[in-house]
C-alpha cells in the first residue's frame, strides 16, 4: 500500500504515525513546502517573545521520517490527479498514490487593506513568519495587531515580550469571540491593560500609512482607524482569520464547501482521498452538519482517525467542537463547547470574582452540559470537557457546586467493578 | 499489552489519603512529607482522592492507550515511551494548559507558578510506587490489565 501525505503539521504527523503502527511495511509518503523539521505553529509566538528557542518549537526530533520509515518530498503540490491516483508537484514530479490524505492546513486571511504590501506588515503563521517578525522587531517601537483572536493575543503577547507597545484592534465587542464571552472578556482586557496593551474593539482598520525609509522602500508608520484615530506605529501584525488551504484539489472533482468536506471516516466525497486538520470541514459535535476547525487537538484526532481509516481500520470521527486553552497575563482561560446561547435557550450558570482573576461559566442545554468558560483555577478542566464530549446528563446541582469549588475527578463514568 | 500502571479499587478505599501524602513526600524537593509542606512552590500529589456519595474516587494518570493529552499538546512534551505509558518531558512544557483541557480524569495538574504540568510518572525509578506502598487496604495496586482483571 502507497500511502500520501500533504502536510507536515499536526494532522499530517499523527495520521503518519498511526499508519506506521497499523501497517509496519507500507510505503509512506509526504509531501510538504516546510522543508523542515516537524514543529508546532502554535509556538511560534513563544518563540517570537523568546520564551522558547528555535528548536523548541520541534514536536518531533530531525529523525522523525527515518525513524518512522516516511520518505519525505519538499515541494508544493500543484494538482491532485484522483483517476490515475497521482498528485503533481510545483517541480512537475508525479507521486502516485493508493490512500491520499490532504492535510494542507490553514492560510491566514485578510482582507484588502490600503497599505498592506508595505515593508513592516506581517502574518503569524508559520516559522519562517516568527523568524521575519523576530528581525524585523528591532526596528520597532509601537506595533499594531488587527485582530483580537487567539492568534492575535498571542502574537502580541510575543512582541510584548520583546518590550514593544502593542495596540490591539479587533472588530468584535470582546476578545477571542469565539473562546469566550463579554464577562470573561472583561477580566482578560483588564489584565492586558494592566500590563501596558492598548485594547481597542469594535474598531477596524481603514489604513496603513507608510513613508520611504533610509533604503527608499515603503515601511510602515502608522494606522488609521475606522474611529478616525491615527496611531503611529512601525509594524503592522495581521491576523484576522485563517482560511483553508483547498488549492490543490480545485477541478478534482473533490467536494469544497468551506474547507474540504469530508464524511465520519474522515474521507472526501472522493474514494481514497482523505482530509484532515485545519483544512477539512467535518462533523460539528453540537451544532450538527459541518463545520472547519481549526485548532491544534481536532487537528491531531482527525489525522489519527484519518491515518486509521486509510490503513484499514475502520473508525468513526465524533466530531469536533470548540476547545480553547490561552494563557493571558499568567492567567489561564480554558473554553469549550458552545459558550454563548442566544437568549432564552438552555440554563446559563456562572461565578464571577472579576477581582480574583476568576471565572466559570456552564452553559446546560437539555440537562446535557454544552459548553463552558473558565479563568483562573483551569485544573479539572477536561473533566468538564469530557462531560461535554460524552453528552453525560447531569445534575444541575452538582455542576452548581462545581462553580466554585475545585473540579476533581470523581468517578463520574459508568465502568465496571467500581474502578476506573 | 504488558505495561503496568495504577489500578484503583474503589471498593477497598476508606480515604485516608496515605498516597497523597506519599507521593507528595516522594516529589518534594526534601523528601520529607514534613518540611515538603513549608516548600516554595509547595509539592502538589499526583494522585487526588474525594469523597463523592459516600465512596471515594482516585484521580491519577491511566496512562490512556490513546491519551487526549498526547493528541492536544502542542509542544510534543506529552508522549508514549516505548512500553506504551504516557510520560511528560518537563523540558518542553510551556505552561499552555491544553493538556489540562482535554484530560477526562483530571490527572493532569497545572503548576502556575512554575508554567509546567505535573503528572503521576510511576515512580519508574522505584520498584513499586510509593503512593501503591503506603495504601495499606490494598486499594491501590500496581499491575498489567490483565492482573487488575484476575485481581476481583
Amino acid at each position: 500500500m502507497r500511502y500520501l501525505i500533504i502536510g507536515n503539521s499536526a494532522a499530517g504527523i499523527f495520521a503518519a504515525e498511526t499508519i506506521r503502527g497499523l501497517d509496519p511495511v507500507g510505503k509512506i509518503t509526504m509531501i510538504s513546502k516546510e522543508d523542515c523539521i516537524p514543529y508546532s505553529r502554535c509556538l511560534t509566538s513563544y518563540y517570537l517573545g523568546k520564551e522558547i528557542p528555535e528548536e523548541g518549537m520541534h514536536i518531533r526530533s530531525k529523525d522523525f521520517y527515518n525513524e518512522t520509515g516516511i520518505d519525505f518530498i519538499g515541494g508544493t503540490v500543484e494538482r491532485v490527479d484522483p483517476d490515475y491516483k497521482y498528485v503533481v508537484l510545483d517541480s512537475g514530479k508525479k507521486v502516485d498514490y493508493d490512500k491520499l490524505l490532504i492535510a494542507t492546513g490553514a492560510s491566514p486571511f485578510s482582507p484588502p487593506l490600503e497599505g498592506s504590501d508595505m515593508e513592516g506588515v506581517f502574518q503569524l503563521r508559520t516559522s519562517a513568519d516568527a523568524k521575519a517578525i523576530a528581525e524585523f522587531a528591532p526596528k520597532v517601537k509601537t506595533a499594531v495587531v488587527m485582530g483580537a483572536g487567539l492568534v492575535g493575543l498571542k502574537g502580541a503577547h510575543g512582541l510584548h515580550e520583546l518590550g514593544i507597545k502593542v495596540i490591539v484592534v479587533g472588530s468584535a465587542p470582546y476578545l477571542m469571540r469565539y473562546s469566550t464571552d463579554p464577562e470573561s472578556s472583561e477580566i482578560l482586557i483588564r489584565l492586558l491593560e494592566k500590563e501596558g496593551y492598548r485594547i481597542l474593539l469594535n474598531t477596524k482598520a481603514e489604513r496603513i500609512l507608510g513613508e520611504r525609509n533610509s533604503e527608499g522602500k515603503m515601511s510602515v508608520s502608522g494606522v488609521v482607524l475606522n474611529t478616525g484615530e491615527h496611531i503611529p506605529c512601525q509594524m503592522v501584525l495581521k491576523a484576522i482569520g485563517v482560511r483553508p488551504n483547498v488549492r490543490l484539489v480545485e477541478d478534482s472533482g473533490v467536494f469544497v464547501n468551506k474547507g474540504i468536506v469530508v464524511d465520519d471516516e474522515m474521507e472526501t466525497y472522493v474514494k481514497d482521498i482523505y482530509a484532515a486538520g485545519d483544512v477539512a470541514e467535518a462533523d460539528d459535535f453540537l451544532n450538527g452538519g459541518k463545520s472547519v476547525s481549526a485548532l491544534w487537538p481536532t487537528a491531531t484526532e482527525q489525522g489519527i482517525i484519518a491515518g486509521c481509516n486509510m490503513a484499514g481500520l475502520k473508525r468513526k470521527y465524533q466530531g469536533s467542537m470548540a476547545l480553547n486553552s490561552a494563557v493571558i497575563s499568567g492567567v489561564g482561560l480554558i473554553s469549550a463547547g458552545i459558550m454563548n446561547l442566544p437568549p432564552g435557550e438552555g440554563i446559563v450558570l456562572k461565578a464571577s470574582e472579576p477581582k480574583n482573576n476568576f471565572y466559570r461559566k456552564f452553559v446546560i442545554r437539555d440537562g446535557r452540559l454544552i459548553g463552558m468558560i473558565m479563568v483562573g483555577k483551569i485544573e479539572g478542566a477536561g473533566i468538564l470537557s469530557a462531560l461535554i464530549r460524552k453528552r453525560a446528563k447531569v445534575d444541575i446541582n452538582y455542576l452548581n457546586y462545581l462553580l466554585t469549588n475545585p473540579i476533581k475527578y470523581q468517578g463520574f463514568y459508568p465502568v465496571g467493578k467500581g474502578g476506573m | 499489552m504488558r505495561m503496568r500502571k495504577i489500578y484503583f479499587l474503589a471498593e477497598r478505599c476508606d480515604g485516608c489519603l496515605a498516597c497523597e501524602a506519599a507521593c507528595m513526600e516522594t516529589k518534594s524537593l526534601t523528601k520529607s512529607l514534613f518540611m515538603a509542606k513549608l516548600e516554595q512552590p509547595a509539592p502538589q500529589a499526583r494522585i487526588n482522592v474525594k469523597k463523592t456519595d459516600g465512596r471515594y474516587w482516585s484521580s491519577i494518570c491511566q496512562h490512556c492507550v490513546e491519551a487526549m493529552c498526547v493528541g492536544a499538546c502542542m509542544t510534543g512534551a506529552m508522549q508514549y515511551s516505548e512500553t506504551g505509558e504516557v510520560f511528560h518531558e518537563v523540558e518542553s512544557c510551556v505552561g499552555c494548559w491544553m493538556c489540562v483541557m482535554v484530560c477526562p480524569f483530571g490527572a493532569v495538574i497545572p503548576l502556575e507558578n512554575v508554567k509546567k504540568v505535573s503528572k503521576c510518572d510511576l515512580c519508574k525509578d522505584e520498584k513499586t510506587p510509593p503512593c501503591v506502598v503506603a495504601c495499606t487496604r490494598k486499594a491501590l495496586c500496581y499491575c498489567t490489565a490483565e492482573d487488575y482483571e484476575n485481581e476481583g
